[in-house]
């Protein structure tokens, strides 16, 4: 039986990580026009370290989540067949080539190309590591978490924060270069509400149907569609704060964007594990 | 290897609980946690005929388990660090050396049969009482079991029974559990939701 707040530390992690992986591809974006070019560019550098900041909370959340860190390393023992060492492996992977990419960026050893490469990089895995966090719980004896419907919503999260929060980076640097860079950040954050909404609608439309010897799934959770609607009214503000930034970003605004955004999907994840049913005890 | 597992004879349990706080008792553990279930299945009622005698086809039976020691088990598919794992008698066990204790065996077990010690730091279940078997012993629930409604032997070794087929546990195709039931007249097989758990307060 589910009790989502049981799995607060999960719930940090899984909206946390994402969006400070996914925010690398606003940046990426903002590379690929450019924007890395004279002193914004050692700006950028230097603000780069932030959504790297957010990713590394988010895994420590997680070491909060086990009852013994210190056996962590043995994680990669299950590479292939545990969905969390694909998981945990992925996200190492990423935060690997991500904090690779800042030391070697603040540090000046990154030609334009290579600034390209590397970030592009990034960004393919802060995608495959929202993908990955969602696979962690498609497990074929919770039928309320074994669905696509697990993995859509954990992609539209890390768009939907990653789009604001990469925006953010950007205005701590340098404003002007943030706005000329929202569209990107806009889109994104939008793309990613959108997913994100409709994949968690989805789980729970699903879960109408799934019961076991001690009750029916969504009855453990009587306000979640109230939780799917707290995660679009969230993500709306995120979305339209980005938007707004096309004309004026405000790092402050942007800031407290980030932290609705976060609410948000910090809710929807506690949601989804109060969710949690197995096939049968 | 050799597989182990449990077989339980419905006809004579009287869901006495014995089993189970002798497993409390002897691993040691707190009120509250436990390796072993009983299971109290209750349903059906009363019907009042036309001439106004009553009938009753209201039925309760009992069933005990512990971890099942799959063939197939949902807990080590998921195990990150390879802690969980089956031993030379088939028997799941925790490599306490190498669990993280992240509670993934817990959420896949349908048996609901791991949990995480977080005190200990790792998880802990049913080992088949591993120590007293290779003492040639038997497990503390069987040993314990007034009514022998219990057997702990290799699998070919047991009496013949229904494998896992009784509600409210799931599927044994799903992990091929090594518990094999003799079942009571009263029980409802798997998948059955006409019966009800009458003491979740015990088991939850």
């Amino acid at each position: 039986m589910g009790n989502g707040f049981s799995e607060a530390a999960l719930a940090v992690f899984t909206t946390l990580a994402p969006m400070g992986a996914c925010a690398f591809i606003v940046l990426c974006a903002a590379c690929f026009k450019g924007a890395f070019e004279g002193a914004a560019g050692r700006a950028l550098d230097k603000a780069a370290f932030l959504p790297l900041a957010v990713v590394a909370v988010g895994f420590i959340g997680a070491f909060f989540h086990l009852a013994n860190p210190l056996n962590a390393f043995f994680v990669f023992m299950g590479v292939g067949s545990s969905p969390l060492s694909n998981e945990v492996t992925v996200g190492v992977v990423f935060f690997v080539l991500a904090a690779v990419y800042c030391i070697l960026a603040v540090a000046g050893k990154l030609s334009a190309g290579a600034r390209k490469g590397l970030l592009a990089a990034v960004s393919v895995m802060a995608v495959a590591f929202a993908v990955f966090c969602g696979l962690a719980y498609t497990m074929y004896t919770i039928p309320t978490w074994n669905t696509p419907a697990s993995v859509v919503q954990m992609l539209g999260y890390g768009l939907l924060g990653g789009g604001v929060l990469g925006l953010l980076t950007l205005a701590l640097a340098d404003v002007e270069v943030a706005r000329e860079n929202a569209m990107a950040g806009a889109a994104l954050s939008i793309a990613g509400l959108v997913i994100g909404v409709a994949g968690f609608a989805w789980q729970v439309v699903t879960s109408q149907s799934v019961s076991n010897i001690w009750g029916a799934a969504v009855d453990q959770v009587p306000a979640i569609w109230g939780m799917v609607a707290a995660l679009a009214v969230c993500g709306v503000v995120g979305a339209a704060v980005a938007g707004a930034s096309r004309k004026k970003p405000v790092p402050a605004a942007l800031a407290l964007a980030v932290v609705v955004v976060a609410v948000g999907v910090f809710f929807a994840r506690i949601g989804f594990y109060g969710l949690y049913m197995s096939v049968a005890l | 290897m050799t597989q182990y597992g449990f077989y339980f004879d419905a006809t004579r349990c009287t869901g006495c609980h014995t089993c189970e706080a002798a497993c409390r008792d002897y691993h040691n553990l707190d009120v509250g946690t436990t390796f072993r279930h009983v299971y109290e299945l209750e349903g059906g009622g009363w019907t009042q005929a036309d001439d106004g005698t009553w009938t009753t086809d209201s039925f309760t039976y009992y069933t005990s388990f512990a971890c099942q020691h799959c063939d197939d088990p949902a807990c080590m598919h998921v195990c990150p660090t390879g802690a969980m794992h089956k031993d030379d008698n088939g028997i799941v066990s925790v490599d306490t050396g190498r669990c993280i204790g992240c509670g993934y065996c817990h959420m896949a077990c349908p048996y609901d049969a791991p949990f995480v010690d977080r005190a200990k730091g790792h998880s802990v279940k049913c080992d088949g009482c591993a120590s007293r078997i290779a003492e040639g012993k038997q497990p503390m629930c069987v040993e314990a079991c007034s009514l022998r409604a219990l057997q702990f032997a290799p699998v070919d070794q047991l009496p013949e029974g229904e494998r896992a087929n009784v509600a409210p546990l799931p599927d044994p195709e799903l992990t091929k559990p090594n518990l094999y039931i003799k079942n009571c007249a009263a029980a409802h097989a798997v998948g059955d939701t006409s019966c009800r758990v009458a003491n979740e307060a015990e088991v939850k």
